[in-house]
């Protein structure tokens, strides 16, 4: 399989090679223009050609019978361009001319192929032709191009491409108009030339432009969308950021899209799209890994999803594999448009796949015109903000000895076991940096009217602020689109992807205590073997921890016209991913020491494909009843295998490959699942004025038991643009109105493989060095399909030409929720995992965005809003769960299932020290006699928010821009570990937060933490993680990003033969401001919320475009 | 390039008929693990479930710990050695609740009952390896009942009173499972313990006359780690002394004793036959350790080995009931070892670890001769009683005279006294006390409830429920 893939690659590379050479050569010749002067009457043709070869060292090459019959030619020019040289020369003869490469062929003239306008060609009579592109790349059907000061005019095909004729006095005088609903009118002189590629800009955000709404059909205008769909473009995901994927990007840029943020590089991060959709995992750190369905929208790339790392039912060896995020392998700068489909008639068409929401991306590809190129480099730094304060040395080991001494210990032995008083190690300090940032990307685009194509490459470098954690990609992607035949296009496009990443895990341990130096007075790192924990500054120098991966995603693409209006197209697309995670723990620390060091592989490859067919039918009739008509068939599958190898017992340190192990073992792991669906879609559209949409899908899975492994979800949506309406009259402020209403259902089948059938486990090691097998599962043919019933209002109107508003009001029903249940052990077994749960997300989305102004200082304005509320409708046999009490969660009728479940503190008793709490009837007890049963706790709030979004503001000036990203968040609480307060328990072995200052000391103190105490022999408070105390706001307010940018003005542009510059800078992360704030000197929601600080980055870059 | 359009319609016509044709395409195995539906397809899946069972019965939850030891923290034979961590405590105190978490023969009550499931799915699913011969398909079948017959029994034995807890065994037993489920059906009640026995004696029968038609289907390990026709009469005995079937003890017991299949150690090779792996010339059924070891009992004996987990020491009243010149008495039988100052006897019976940890004796010879006698004494038979009685009894300690009475109480005592003798740490002392009805006494002991009077609800354990 290996060498399969890296074959494949091979070819790839030598592919993009060529092509590389290939177009940079054409590039050049397109650089430069030419002057030529020539004037004289009845010259001859050969006069004529010798005359420019001349004077432009272009060459000619031509048939000498297409040349014969040539007219004299009368010419008068002076500085002219070639081309304006040969139209003249060509003007009236029967011949015509292309350039290709600094030579210029003589041909025949053809009758015209294909065109869209069919005016008869006359004399005196050029053509102008062109494409036309909107603001996500995709061609514009149906703009209107106007030749200004005449009345000749057209409109572009299903390719944008347009041909209109042209006199030549408009040719050299006369400016083209283009114009598109919701786009701003370009308008550019036509100075003779003959072939021009347009982008127009949208003159508003979200006003009727054309949004990509699933991978199976093209895009759609968005006033006929019906379904709820949230879009980002490229522009608008402000690639420049130092964030290394776009998952994490998408922060606070769509309405009701929340990002959960990571603080690890490369690692996934959890989007919630409307709120969460799958119920909470009640059994943290079980053995039953996957107890829920998967909480991740499904993500799809050109067609092709990409599938997260899930736990599956590997051996116990494997599992502690680290995952990566597997959206990192897509290069944020490839990417050309998101679409975030929220509703059930966007998502419905993706089945049992798209309850959480989807998520499309489209890459970019290149388009037809002159060969682009662009050079990027971008660099800079990070920092740590908002971090933890740990006690110092000092204060540490005053607490210590008085945490002893409240044990009962004399204070000489209190003195004694605290340790130094005298030494206060800055760990955090001395185990991060300042860390760099830097990426390079090249891209090249091009094409002509058969074939198009695009090839980017990218180099990421970006180091964490932790020491010795660093990441690194390099990217490519080729996408090429040709039309094979006149009826038959196809498209292609590859992508390799290189990862590796560092990751010594350094700060997720206990906190070191300060009041141990960290190095010997040699030089040598200290050992804290007393605590046995190792010194992370000699697992930063010994250890490794290290990814080595590649990904490659290539699809493929036919679509072959059967008549104008019914096609067929096919994708086929893999995705395949190898990672190679490579660690060791080094004898000479503590983390290896007792097996004299050891080293583990883990190998992971996983082979995804699909296979999706379909037939589009898309007909107009008497002018007023549009339909657009899907049905397809689609066959995917996906194989992950897994290995590992693990060894102990190094005679050197350095050798430190498994081989040299004197212990060695390994395990393997291969799983897979299939599924198979139909899906259909039809859109109808009346009048222009009424859409209906109704779509639906088939799926058949592996995962599920034999009885149950079909189902089948189906939306419709209903669509009413009242301001089309004749009776409409039309506000002088108000521009559009729409209606929006769909309903439907949609699935979540991600919850690994095999489930619903029993399985056997098998062991070597049971009994008599027989192999024996244990039932692990049990059969559970009733395990079913989640199912979310969606149902969404909207509305839509945009006034005084500037603002566009979009509201969104959601009720979204999640009946037979998956989770793992505790059952009767007389069953046989302790959890199944069964459908138990019935809840419901219900909320408001809505956008604005504005121009405010838009003259030669523009400012546009976007503000997104996300409202949601989860509730448990109803628990099956009404059984509520709880989990443990550190995980704090409820599955309860009435509450959300991400309520924070536990008990109120109410102060600590300012006799005794003691923390009290308010049991289940209110009264306030000492927290010993708290009555701790999980059905007696409270509810104590919602970690997720009630209302997040983000504000995006862009000011632009010459040239100038300035983008400024906001994200806010009300409502969600945060519950953080009690270990980093933990009134003196282990105390002597991890630091502790600050806090613990405050702590109560002698009768009378009014405190906030109890008297400290070891916890030993029943002294001390118990401990009550599920706890107010430990509760947070988490309120606040970000500013995300701050970027800076210039571009060269396009007069500049021109100048410069199309050279494009822009430089710019960027900060991210800049401030927070927290609702609740810290106390002055302590730790609050701000220091709390990551365990380890999150980054504050600052960078700058270049972009050159030729 | 040209293409027909005739070409591309075949073209993409193959490519959705490829999709569809896969007809097992939506059939996915997962290599680590196999489907209930496919092990039993051949003879060599359907025989590792059955030695899944046999692995079952050596979790620490059942006979490699909880369950065995459960009668000898609670009939008074052991006290800990330390503070911390004492495995059993809460049935040592009497106070398992029904809180699965408060509950410590919880994980027992669990592999007990999986167990069950797994015996119930090679019962309805043996038939279908075409591969093997009908005496090995008897074999497979035979080893199911036996199975069933034992752990039903054993968890009637810890949730449920004895046997004759009311004259007609009408009291409430536990839930018997014979046939599965879908894992969301309700549970039934539980049975009877009448109809729990009557299924364990069918059970066991339908296994005795499986046996008499199979072939050994297993080559590693000795025979006697393996179940047999005889194991499942030896064990039956066990369950008709349970039930006072007395005749029927005595048959079964006969039976096992005159086979010759099984010899009485000597007195001077006793001791020896409880170190490493070696079997026993008088163990009809043993759970073994193969090379590749997955624990071992020893760790909460030896002293040596492992000074974390060792716990389980022998009470004085153990200590006391042996004379000077028994061989399996505190000076013989037992390592002490002074910890905090403090002397403390564990028994050589499970002092191996690792490597070298003793196989866990079901059930040897000797308890035959005890359920004989005791079935004899009953049946008043006194003076066959007394014969069986002291073969074990002169075994122990060859310098002591033979046990004499006319008495059928005091013969029944001194009955009780020897198997306590004989089969600590075995498993039996607890069960003992509640079948005969006696009042627990236990003096060596620093539980808060020492003593029960028979009867008393704490002579069964609470019923585990879902958390």
């Amino acid at each position: 399989m290996h060498h399969l893939f890296f074959n494949k690659y091979f070819v790839t590379m030598k592919l993009l090679v060529a092509f590389l050479i290939l177009f940079g050569v054409q590039a050049n010749a397109n650089v430069h223009a030419q002057n030529i002067s020539l004037s004289g009457k009845n010259l001859t043709i050969e006069k004529v050609f010798a005359a420019i070869k001349s004077q432009t060292k272009y060459l000619f090459f031509y048939n000498y019978e297409v040349v014969q019959n040539a007219k004299p030619i009368e010419i008068n020019v002076k500085n002219a361009s070639i081309n304006e040289v040969l139209n003249v020369v060509c003007k009236e003869q029967n011949f015509t001319y292309t350039i290709e490469n600094k030579t210029i062929v003589i041909k025949a003239k053809e009758i015209a192929t294909a065109s869209v306008t069919t005016e008869e060609k006359q004399p005196e009579i050029f053509y102008l032709k062109g494409y036309v592109y909107g603001d996500n790349n995709e061609p514009l059907q149906g703009a209107s191009v106007k030749i200004k000061g005449t009345t000749k005019s057209t409109v572009t095909n299903d390719k944008g491409y347009f041909t209109i004729t042209i006199t030549k006095q408009e040719a050299s005088q006369n400016s083209i108009l283009i114009s598109y609903i919701g786009y701003n009118n370009y308008e550019l002189k036509i100075n003779n030339k003959s072939q021009i590629t347009v982008e127009l800009s949208k003159n508003i955000k979200e006003l009727n432009s054309v949004i990509v709404t699933n991978s199976y059909s093209k895009p759609k205008r968005k006033e006929d969308v019906t379904g709820s769909i949230a879009t980002v473009s490229a522009n608008e995901l402000q690639t420049s950021r130092p964030i290394e994927s776009f998952d994490k990007m998408l922060e606070g840029l769509a309405a009701g899209v929340q990002v959960e943020p990571s603080t690890e590089l490369g690692t996934p991060v959890k989007i919630n799209i409307r709120g969460q959709n799958s119920l909470t995992n009640l059994f943290s750190g079980n053995d039953r890994a996957l107890a829920t369905t998967s909480f991740q929208p499904l993500f799809v790339v050109d067609g092709v999803p990409i599938l997260e790392q899930r736990k599956g039912d590997e051996p116990i060896l494997l599992s502690n594999e680290q995952y990566l995020n597997p959206l990192a392998n897509l290069n944020p700068d490839d990417i050309e448009s998101i679409s975030i489909l929220k509703d059930a008639a966007a998502a419905s068409i993706y089945g049992a796949n798209g309850s959480n929401g989807v998520i499309i991306i489209t890459t970019k590809k290149g388009r037809v015109g002159k060969t682009k190129m662009n050079v990027g480099y971008s660099g800079g730094w990070s920092q740590s903000i908002n971090k933890l304060k740990w006690l110092n040395g000092y204060q540490y080991h005053e607490l210590l000895r008085e945490t002893y001494m409240n044990d009962g210990r004399s204070p000489f032995d209190a003195e004694l076991l605290a340790g130094a008083s005298n030494i206060s190690t800055p760990w955090f300090e001395l185990t991060n940096r300042y860390a760099s940032v830097q990426n390079v990307d090249f891209d090249l685009s091009g094409g002509n009217e058969n074939t198009q194509y695009r090839f980017s490459t990218s180099y990421l470098n970006q180091q964490a602020i932790q020491k010795a954690n660093d990441y690194e990609k390099i990217y490519f992607r080729l996408r090429i689109d040709h039309q094979l035949a006149k009826k038959l296009s196809l498209s292609v496009s590859m992508a390799p992807t290189l990862t590796k990443k560092n990751g010594v895990n350094i700060y997720s341990n206990v906190p070191i205590i300060p009041n141990v130096p960290a190095f010997n007075a040699d030089g040598s790192f200290y050992k804290l073997s007393s605590l046995g924990v190792p010194n992370p500054l000699a697992v930063i120098a010994q250890n490794v921890n290290q990814h080595n991966g590649g990904s490659f995603n290539g699809n493929m693409r036919l679509e072959y016209a059967i008549k104008k209006n019914l096609r067929i197209s096919t994708i086929l697309g893999a995705d395949a991913l190898i990672n190679k995670q490579n660690t060791f723990r080094s004898p000479k620390n503590a983390t290896g020491e007792s097996v004299q060091g050891s080293a583990q592989i883990y190998d992971r490859t996983s082979f995804s494909w699909i296979n999706s067919s379909q037939i589009n039918w898309s007909p107009t009739f008497q002018q007023i009843h549009k339909i657009d008509a899907t049905v397809g068939f689609e066959a995917r599958s996906e194989q992950v295998k897994l290995l590992t190898g693990t060894g102990t017992g190094f005679s050197y340190y350095r050798l430190n490959e498994i081989s040299n192990a004197t212990t060695r073992n390994s395990a393997s792991s291969k799983e897979g699942n299939s599924a198979y669906s139909v899906y259909g879609q039809a859109l109808y559209n009346l009048k222009g004025k009424y859409n209906v949409s109704i779509s639906g899908r088939y799926d058949a899975s592996s995962i599920f038991g034999t009885d149950v492994n079909a189902t089948v979800n189906a939306a419709a949506g209903f669509g009413w643009i009242v301001s089309n309406e004749k009776w409409f009259a039309k506000a002088l402020w108000l521009d559009m109105f729409r209606l929006r209403y769909s309903y439907g259902t949609t699935g979540n089948s991600r919850i690994g493989s095999a489930e619903a059938r029993g399985i056997y486990t098998f062991t070597n090691t049971g009994y008599n060095d027989v192999v024996s097998a244990t039932l692990s599962t049990p059969p559970n043919p009733f395990l079913s399909w989640e199912r979310s019933l969606k149902s969404n209002a909207g509305l839509d109107f945009n006034f005084l030409k500037r603002f566009s508003f979009s509201v969104d009001y959601y009720t979204n029903i999640i009946d037979d929720g998956i989770s793992a249940v505790n059952i009767n052990p007389t069953t046989g077994f302790t959890t199944v995992l069964a459908n138990i749960a019935k809840m419901r997300n219900r909320g408001v989305d809505a956008a604005i965005s504005a121009q405010i102004f838009t003259g030669k200082f523009t400012w546009t304005s976007t503000l997104n809003f996300g409202y949601n509320r989860n509730v448990v409708l109803e628990v099956k046999n009404n059984t509520e769960r709880f989990s443990t009490s550190e995980g704090a969660s409820v599955l309860k009728a009435g509450i959300s299932t991400t309520a924070i479940w536990g008990f109120k503190f109410a102060g600590i008793d300012p006799q005794t020290g003691v923390e009290t709490y308010y049991d289940k009837d209110g009264k306030i007890v000492n927290a010993r006699n708290l009555d701790r049963t999980a059905s007696n706790a409270y509810y104590l709030g919602d970690r997720l928010p009630d209302a997040q979004g983000g504000f995006i503001n862009t000011f632009g000036y010459n040239g100038l821009t300035v983008s400024i990203i906001i994200n806010y968040s009300f409502g969600a609480e945060n519950l953080i570990s009690y270990s980093k307060e933990n009134n003196g328990r282990n105390l002597q072995n991890s630091n502790q937060s600050v806090n613990l200052l405050d702590r109560w000391q002698k009768p009378g103190d009014v405190a906030t933490v109890p008297k400290l105490s070891t916890g030993i022999s029943g002294l001390g408070n118990p401990l009550i993680p599920n706890s107010t105390r430990y509760l947070y706001n988490d309120t606040y307010l970000k500013l995300s990003s701050v970027t800076l940018s210039y571009s060269l003005p396009k007069n500049l542009v021109q100048k410069l033969h199309g050279v494009t510059v822009s430089v710019f800078a960027n900060g991210n992360n800049l401030a927070y401001w927290y609702k609740q704030k810290s106390p002055e000197n302590r730790n609050g929601i701000k220091e709390y919320k990551f365990q380890f600080p999150e980054a504050q980055s600052f960078t700058w870059g270049a972009r050159f475009g030729f | 390039m040209k293409l027909t359009k005739k070409y591309t319609i075949v073209l993409f016509v193959s490519i959705i008929s490829i999709q569809i044709s896969c007809k097992k395409f939506l059939e996915q195995d997962t290599p680590n693990k196999v489907a209930v539906t496919e092990i039993f397809k051949d003879f060599e899946g359907a025989r590792t479930t059955v030695v899944g069972i046999y692995s079952n019965l050596m979790d620490y939850s059942y006979y490699l710990r909880d369950f065995t030891m459960y009668p000898e923290v609670t009939g008074g034979n052991i006290k800990y050695s330390k503070s911390t961590a004492q495995v059993l405590s809460r049935s040592y105190n009497f106070i398992n609740t029904d809180f699965a978490s408060e509950n410590d023969m919880n994980s027992f009550y669990q592999i007990a009952y999986e167990s069950l499931y797994a015996i119930n799915n090679i019962i309805t699913n043996f038939n279908q390896a075409t591969d093997a011969s009908t005496f090995q398909k008897n074999r497979i079948l035979a080893d199911a009942y036996t199975l069933r017959g034992l752990v039903h029994f054993d968890l009637m034995r810890v949730f449920a009173q004895a046997y004759n807890f009311t004259p007609d065994a009408s009291h409430e037993g536990i839930v018997l499972r014979t046939v599965n489920k879908p894992v969301t059906d309700p549970i039934p009640p539980k049975s009877t313990a009448k109809e729990v026995f009557d299924q364990i004696i069918k059970d066991m029968d339908t296994a005795i006359v499986l046996y008499k038609n199979s072939v050994p289907i297993y080559s590693n390990g000795n025979d006697k780690t393996w179940l047999s026709e005889n194991a499942a009469k030896a064990l039956l005995s066990r369950v008709c002394l349970y039930k006072e079937d007395w005749n029927r003890t005595i048959g079964l017991s006969s039976e096992i004793i005159s086979s010759n299949n099984y010899t009485l150690l000597s007195n001077s090779n006793y001791i020896n036959s409880w170190s490493k792996k070696n079997i026993s010339s008088e163990s009809i059924f043993e759970l073994a350790f193969g090379n590749r070891i997955a624990g071992s009992l020893g760790d909460y004996f030896n002293p040596f080995a492992n000074s974390l987990t060792i716990q389980f020491a022998a009470t004085n009243d153990l200590l006391n009931v042996y004379s000077n010149t028994d061989i399996r008495n505190g000076l013989n039988l037992y390592t002490s070892v002074l910890i905090n100052s403090n002397p403390f006897y564990f028994t050589r019976k499970y002092q191996g670890t690792n490597d070298s940890a003793n196989n866990i004796k079901v059930i040897r010879l000797t308890e035959l001769y005890l359920n004989r006698a005791e079935a004899y004494a009953q049946t008043n038979n006194l003076t066959a009683a007394l014969a069986d009685l002291n073969v074990i009894r002169r075994r122990g300690n060859s310098s002591a005279a033979n046990f004499s009475s006319t008495d059928k109480t005091a013969i029944l005592n001194e009955i009780f006294a020897e198997r306590r003798r004989e089969l600590c740490f075995e498993g039996h002392l607890f069960f003992d006390i509640s079948r005969t009805k006696r009042n627990l006494r236990r003096v060596d002991c620093t539980s808060g409830t020492p003593n029960l009077n028979y009867p008393d609800s704490r002579y069964a354990v609470t019923t585990p429920r879902n958390l």
